[in-house]
């Protein structure tokens, strides 16, 4: 029944309904059609007098489809097109918190007052993975054994930096060891 | 014929709603019986039972009660029902009818002594 299909494919043009309700509604009207021409049309009816039968009962398929559409509501449709891309949208956010946090930027967190009043207990860190281009006065968090540190930049050299700690004194911190360069800073209130 | 279609369109609600509230029905077998009962009245384009039905579901008045697959032809019937809130717009409708039904009988009746 190709007329059939052409007359779904014109009402469902102009509907344009969100994938789930086009199926239920393709299927529906077209369980009808099927019953409808099953009980009306006689076997050898030509194709375009099928066509005009399928149109002269059932109603004009632009007009149908655009009531079918004002039925459905075309901004819940717009809504319920949109809510699909949404699963998607989010795993790409979590996959690209995740590489730039991996690759890019890591926060700490300041767990003492040691390089106050520059930097107090409670402040969060962003730091900077990526740059090696340490200067004068950088605050920047490097890593011990076990754990990681910050400090102040005192002076650069080629194979380490040395690093201010204040009370605790000078550390000479090899590249390798070194974190990152923190480039943002929210103090605790 | 405008003003025929407008005016069947507009009672056409409350009898998809008078159908429903007997039992539950798919849409081509409303179709047929609101075309059976009014004595082909109602037998506009089949069509328009739908846009219909979807805003009746979207008002909360008919739900989809259930699926079920005809043995016959293998044809997936949905099911329409009335909700609470359906019976009661029904309600409502029948009361507006026989205020109107009252009222054009006064008008339009001829008088006898």
């Amino acid at each position: 029944m190709r007329e059939l299909h052409d007359y779904m494919d014109r009402i469902m043009r102009e509907a344009d309904l969100a994938p789930r309700d086009e199926k239920r509604v393709r299927r529906e009207l077209g369980d009808h059609l099927r019953d409808l021409m099953q009980s009306r049309v006689a076997p050898e009816i030509s194709n375009e007098e099928l066509a005009m039968t399928i149109e002269r009962e059932f109603g004009d398929a632009e007009e149908l489809g655009r009531r079918i559409a004002r039925a459905k509501g075309r901004f819940r449709t717009y809504l319920k097109k949109e809510a699909r891309k949404l699963p998607v949208a989010v795993a790409v956010a979590v996959v690209l918190a995740i590489a730039i946090r991996l690759v890019w930027v890591t926060p700490f967190r300041a767990v003492n007052n040691v390089l106050a009043p520059a930097v107090s207990k409670g402040d969060l860190l962003l730091v900077n993975k990526l740059s090696a281009d340490y200067r004068q006065h950088d605050i920047v968090v490097f890593r011990e054994p076990d754990r990681a540190v910050i400090g102040i930049v005192k002076e650069v050299g080629s194979d380490e930096i040395v690093v201010d700690r204040r009370a605790e004194g000078d550390r000479r911190v090899p590249r390798d060891m070194m974190v990152g360069r923190v480039f943002d800073q929210w103090r605790r209130r | 014929m405008a003003v025929k279609t407008q005016f069947l369109k507009g009672c056409a609600r409350t009898l998809v709603l008078k159908v429903l509230s007997e039992r539950p029905m798919y849409g081509y077998e409303i179709a047929r019986e609101l075309a059976r009962r009014s004595e082909n009245i109602f037998e506009l384009g089949q069509g328009t039972l739908y846009p219909m039905l979807y805003s009746l579901e979207g008002k909360g008045l008919i739900r989809v009660s259930s699926e079920e697959k005809d043995p016959q032809t293998g044809r997936r019937r949905m099911y329409y029902t009335l909700t609470r809130k359906g019976r009661e717009a029904l309600a409502e409708d029948l009361d507006t009818w026989k205020a109107l039904e009252h009222g054009m009988g006064l008008v339009l009746g001829e008088a006898c002594a």
